[in-house]
């Protein structure tokens, strides 16, 4: 009996000690091309139930919107009239630009060269916010790129193998990206919150921000390029007596629900 | 045979996991499913679940973000208690008995993925906030439980069967 027992630690034990070297072992990443090659093996599996569950989910979305359709669509018409108009204004704007950066001798405003990826894999986890794609070293992604979609921020590469990265999105909780409000270029740190929403801290206080306000990133830091839209003011959270003042973030993407997305590999 | 079957049932368990239940995202929530079939099966096949749970562990940590290390503690200590709580607690295998040890885990989980995501950056406020998202994906993983219960006890039943056929024939 003494002896079983025995055994039976020294089966604990060795399972402990093997976990905790495969946890090192991960963590140095000298597991990525395994793991790499099994993600690749299961991609014809995979793609079938991701199309099965967005037919589901859809069936019952679309018999849940039924009822506010007609407002919706109303909206969608007049949102579109507005951008027309913003358009218009913002080409002209855009060659009034060009013009005088010529004329001061600045470089062309760079356009992005991107990559377009397929979104495998979400996390399990509902605390932690990663999605794999399946682009990795062999398309030019390396760790730290941007990775947008709509032209949106979602995100950025951390973990890039063969075929495959993993990209931290912009809502995980240990994400910080610094951004600034558009309009009046306030700066602050956005900061991923549990629930896929974000709040962007380290506004100075005395700076007017308001709800609707667009927040995009400020190039600090060099990660991300400046000007990716990232979302809107939605409150502002007034802390008397405190140096700095928060607001939470509204994003304009359903990062449950991203499909393709586009990696930032360099400037054009 | 039996041990192909339970491989799929793990697998495709994991890999709908990473893709098709986050489709099902209620209150910024999507429940576990991994989670509650490692209780379950934890419940009706006791300490022979642990090879699985650790399976499944590493699966996770392929497909998904965190540690493969980190899943397989994590998954392999909830099995590992939930074999002991439910010998010692729970004398017959109950819906209301499952129920309970998933929601207790599912909040053990959680807890310990933020302790891991605390270590490597996030702020203290991650502890608050896991709890409102947390008692979502308890409801969310306590109704699945039940699902997973009667399947599971279904392929327990039919596989004992197997065997017993397989040895009466073999006898014969």
């Amino acid at each position: 009996m003494q002896k079983l027992t025995s055994k039976k630690y020294l089966y604990i034990g060795a399972l402990v000690v093997g976990i905790f070297l495969l946890a090192v072992a991960d963590g140095r990443h000298y597991l990525d091309t395994p793991k790499s090659f099994i993600i690749t093996l299961t991609q014809p599996v995979t793609k079938p139930i991701v199309s099965a569950g967005k037919s589901v989910t859809n069936f019952f979305s679309f018999f849940g919107s039924v009822g506010s359709l007609s407002q919706k669509n109303k909206q969608l018409e007049e949102d579109v009239r507005n951008l027309k108009s913003q358009l218009a204004s913002k080409g002209e704007l855009e060659n009034e630009n060009s013009i005088l950066r010529q004329e001061i001798g600045l470089l062309p405003r760079g356009q992005f060269n991107l990559v377009p990826a397929e979104v495998l894999f979400s996390d399990p986890s509902n605390l932690v916010q990663f999605v794999l794609i399946n682009k990795g070293k062999k398309n030019g992604v390396s760790e730290g790129m941007a990775v947008l979609a709509s032209g949106i921020l979602v995100g950025r590469v951390v973990e890039v193998s063969g075929d495959s990265s993993k990209v931290l999105l912009a809502t995980d909780s240990t994400s910080a990206i610094p951004a600034m409000i558009q309009q009046t270029r306030v700066p602050g740190i956005l900061k991923g919150q549990i629930g896929s929403s974000l709040l962007m801290d380290l506004i100075p206080q005395g700076e007017q921000i308001k709800p609707g306000d667009l927040v995009v990133t400020s190039g600090l830091g060099e990660t991300f390029p400046k000007g990716i839209l990232v979302g809107e003011i939605e409150s502002v959270k007034a802390q008397e007596n405190q140096p700095l003042q928060q607001a939470q973030v509204r994003t304009l993407l359903n990062f449950k629900k991203l499909e393709i997305v586009e990696i930032v590999i360099g400037v054009k | 045979m039996k041990n192909f079957l339970i491989f799929l049932i793990f697998f495709f368990t994991a890999l709908a996991q990473v893709t098709l239940v986050p489709e099902f995202t209620f209150f910024g929530a999507h429940p576990n499913l991994l989670l509650v079939l490692v209780v379950s099966w934890s419940v009706f096949f006791g300490q022979k679940a642990l090879p699985w749970t650790l399976f499944s562990g590493v699966l996770i940590g392929i497909f998904g973000g965190l540690n493969i290390g980190f899943q397989m503690f994590a998954f392999g200590l909830i099995s590992a208690l939930t074999v002991w709580v439910s010998g010692n607690m729970f004398k017959s295998s109950n819906f209301l008995g499952l129920a309970v040890l998933v929601a207790v885990f599912t909040v053990f989980y959680n807890f310990f993925v933020a302790l891991s995501l605390y270590i490597s950056g996030a702020s203290a406020s991650i502890f608050v906030q896991v709890l409102g998202l947390g008692l979502v994906e308890v409801v969310g993983n306590a109704v699945l439980a039940v699902l997973t219960f009667f399947l599971v006890s279904k392929f327990k039943s039919a596989t004992a069967k197997m065997e017993y056929t397989k040895k009466v024939t073999s006898v014969s």
